[in-house]
């Protein structure tokens, strides 16, 4: 990348700045991939309504933020989206387990769009601004350029999130049973695991990621009822770039598909028309090189 | 064995005779349906048809073969944006434009099958082709050279000539529907060939279990990759007839949403069906016209139906008529058999 390296020599900080943006953005990808990967390895669900998860996330943040304050609005509406995912799976999407694939699909995919027109119906078509407020408005001086602080704690819980999900997954019992249960569920129940609690709670869990994603990235950008079906897109390719059910792989996957989409805006000229396509191009060159993603386990879903 | 395998297929192509003309009748009627009985105009008529085409050809894939895919709407913008393009800027006519972008979509839906059918299966493929969609769309909205970026390829004339000394002017609706009707009937025949022939069978057989077609000596990948491409053949079509029917293209048509408009037709109609699609298709195009004139929120209200489908008859509607129709028979053949069917019932 000459093109970067003229950067950094000419205006470090400039350059420091668009990696952090970047960075930023990755961790909105990492959250809502996440929610979606883990999910999706445990029990094969491709969850279409998690977009649209993210999006109501994004919308109930907006309305709590004018009562409650921001940061108290992102974690209420975060935990809106756990409640609304376990009910979705513990009354519909469980029937479905004995079906073909497809139809959870199929379900999710309605999902989907019902939620979306719920959204428009309540909020409206136009995009609704929603900037931060308090001490959350500000901006912090880094060293290399002043700094939204808001982005900042962006970053900050994300990885406070990421490090319990990490620890949930490795140090508990629930996290042992969805790390076996995404090799071979049905083992797992045969050795006398709650597997249908377990997978209301991971998709509580799946949701509640989403949510925060969603709560996270309306003050960033303006929020609208399609954000979800640009979003989703983005965290499936996240998934499959990273590996399928696959914790490191949707981190790295994320960031990387962040800062790739931020350098292309903000390092080429009329880069900007090119923002949507980057992820595309890269998941291509990923599969041509490691057909199941960067940390895709050998074995799932064949 | 052998013997009663063969007069069942024969038995099959026979069969074909009476459906295929029954939907000639269909379609010779449905005009005057449209306008007298529901209220409607032909132009939503040739509508259904057009997406009729185009979920039809989809569930050789999905219905038939097993393989969903998320991304079929690529087809029929790609098709639509190959004969816009030539139509609006080198005047191409009917036959060159249709014919141009038919060999092209092929020609892409051929290599696209090479690389993703032997990669991927189950809902990694369903995804991969949601993802191919996407790219589609966003260098259709992005190349505003060639495309025309956001707004598509507007102006489309309908076409002026289309066979020596037809007395269709394809500016009339019902002249266009004609020429939509006679193009759908020949591809459900052409469907009807393929579904019904051997190769349909060993489809059906990897629908059913992939690994038995495997061991019997099926190069189940090559199957699937013959699926795909004639699965790619009538939304091909059906994307250059949408070009006229519309007078423009835009890159929306290849959005993963339409992709799911088509799913939720075929699974609406019935996905393991023959004509279930074709049924769902005019439903879901007569849904949308209907239910947007109350409100335009029309998609929830559709996809409520949709999720109720998939959640208690995921058959579909044609499905739902068949066993119905197979109770009905199946209870009048033991009525005429009286008693030894009731005695078995008792027994047991």
């Amino acid at each position: 990348m000459p093109l970067a390296t003229v950067y950094l020599t000419i205006m470090p900080n400039q350059m420091i700045a668009t990696i952090f943006d970047g960075l930023t953005r990755g961790m909105l990808y990492v959250l809502l991939a996440l929610g979606l990967n883990i999910i999706l390895g445990l029990m094969g669900v491709i969850n279409f309504a998690h977009g649209a998860f993210f999006a109501l996330g994004a919308y109930i943040t907006f309305t709590l933020s004018q009562r409650l304050g921001l940061f108290p609005a992102i974690i209420a509406a975060a935990l809106c989206m756990a409640v609304l995912g376990m009910i979705m799976e513990s009354t519909f999407i469980r029937r479905l387990y004995s079906r073909p694939p497809e139809h959870v699909l199929m379900f999710t995919f309605g999902a989907f769009l019902i939620i979306v027109q719920i959204i428009r119906k309540i909020w409206g078509d136009t995009p609704q601004p929603l900037s931060p407020t308090g001490f959350l408005a500000g901006s912090i001086n880094l060293g290399f350029s002043q700094y939204p602080t808001f982005r900042l704690l962006v970053v900050a819980l994300t990885v406070l999130v990421l490090i319990i999900v990490y620890l949930i997954l490795v140090r508990t019992n629930l996290g042992l049973t969805i790390r076996a249960g995404t090799r071979d569920s049905e083992m797992v129940s045969i050795l006398g695991i709650n597997m249908p609690l377990t997978f209301t709670i991971v998709f509580g869990l799946g949701s509640l990621l989403g949510g925060l994603a969603g709560g996270l990235e309306a003050p960033l950008y303006n929020i609208d009822p399609n954000m979800g079906a640009t979003y989703i897109i983005i965290a499936f390719l996240v998934v499959i770039v990273g590996g399928i059910g696959s914790f490191w792989g949707a981190v790295v996957g994320g960031l990387i598909i962040g800062l790739l989409q931020e350098l292309t805006v903000q390092l080429i000229p009329g880069g900007s028309s090119a923002e949507d396509i980057v992820p595309f191009a890269f998941m291509l060159l990923i599969l041509l090189v490691r057909p199941r993603g960067l940390f895709g386990a050998e074995g799932l879903f064949d | 064995m052998a013997t009663s395998a063969l007069s069942a297929h024969r038995r099959s192509s026979w069969n074909g005779l009476v459906p295929l003309a029954a939907w000639a009748i269909v379609l010779v009627l449905l005009p005057w349906f449209m306008q007298h009985v529901l209220k409607s105009n032909v132009a939503l008529a040739t509508n259904m048809l057009i997406f009729g085409i185009a979920a039809l050809g989809f569930n050789l894939l999905y219905g038939h073969t097993g393989e969903l895919s998320f991304g079929h709407a690529a087809f029929i913008g790609l098709a639509g944006y190959f004969a816009a393009y030539q139509i609006l800027n080198h005047g191409w006519t009917w036959w060159p434009a249709l014919g141009l972008a038919f060999a092209a979509t092929m020609l892409f839906a051929f290599i696209l099958a090479r690389v993703i059918v032997p990669r991927s299966t189950g809902i990694y493929f369903s995804m991969l082709m949601l993802a191919v969609g996407q790219v589609l769309l966003f260098i259709g909205e992005r190349w505003n050279a060639v495309t025309g970026g956001d707004d598509g390829l507007q102006g489309i004339p309908r076409p002026t000539y289309i066979l020596p000394g037809s007395p269709l002017n394809m500016n009339n609706e019902l002249h266009f529907y004609v020429l939509v009707a006679v193009i759908a009937w020949l591809a459900t025949l052409f469907m009807w060939r393929v579904v019904h022939s051997p190769f349909g069978a060993v489809c059906h057989a990897i629908r059913e279990n992939k690994q038995r077609a495997e061991f019997l000596g099926y190069n189940v990948t090559r199957y699937k990759i013959n699926a795909f491409v004639l699965s790619a053949t009538l939304p091909a079509i059906a994307g250059v007839l949408l070009g006229y029917y519309d007078g423009a293209v835009n890159p929306g048509e290849m959005n993963w949403t339409e992709s799911g408009d088509i799913v939720m037709m075929t699974l609406l109609g019935g996905a393991p069906t023959f004509w279930g699609p074709i049924l769902g298709a005019g439903l879901f195009k007569f849904m949308q016209q209907y239910v947007s004139n109350y409100t335009q929120f029309w998609e929830g209200y559709i996809g409520i139906v949709f999720v109720g489908f998939v959640l208690f008859a995921p058959q579909g509607i044609w499905g739902l008529a068949e066993a119905w129709w197979r109770n009905m028979r199946a209870g009048r053949a033991s009525k005429t058999a009286g008693a030894p069917e009731a005695s078995a019932e008792n027994a047991s």
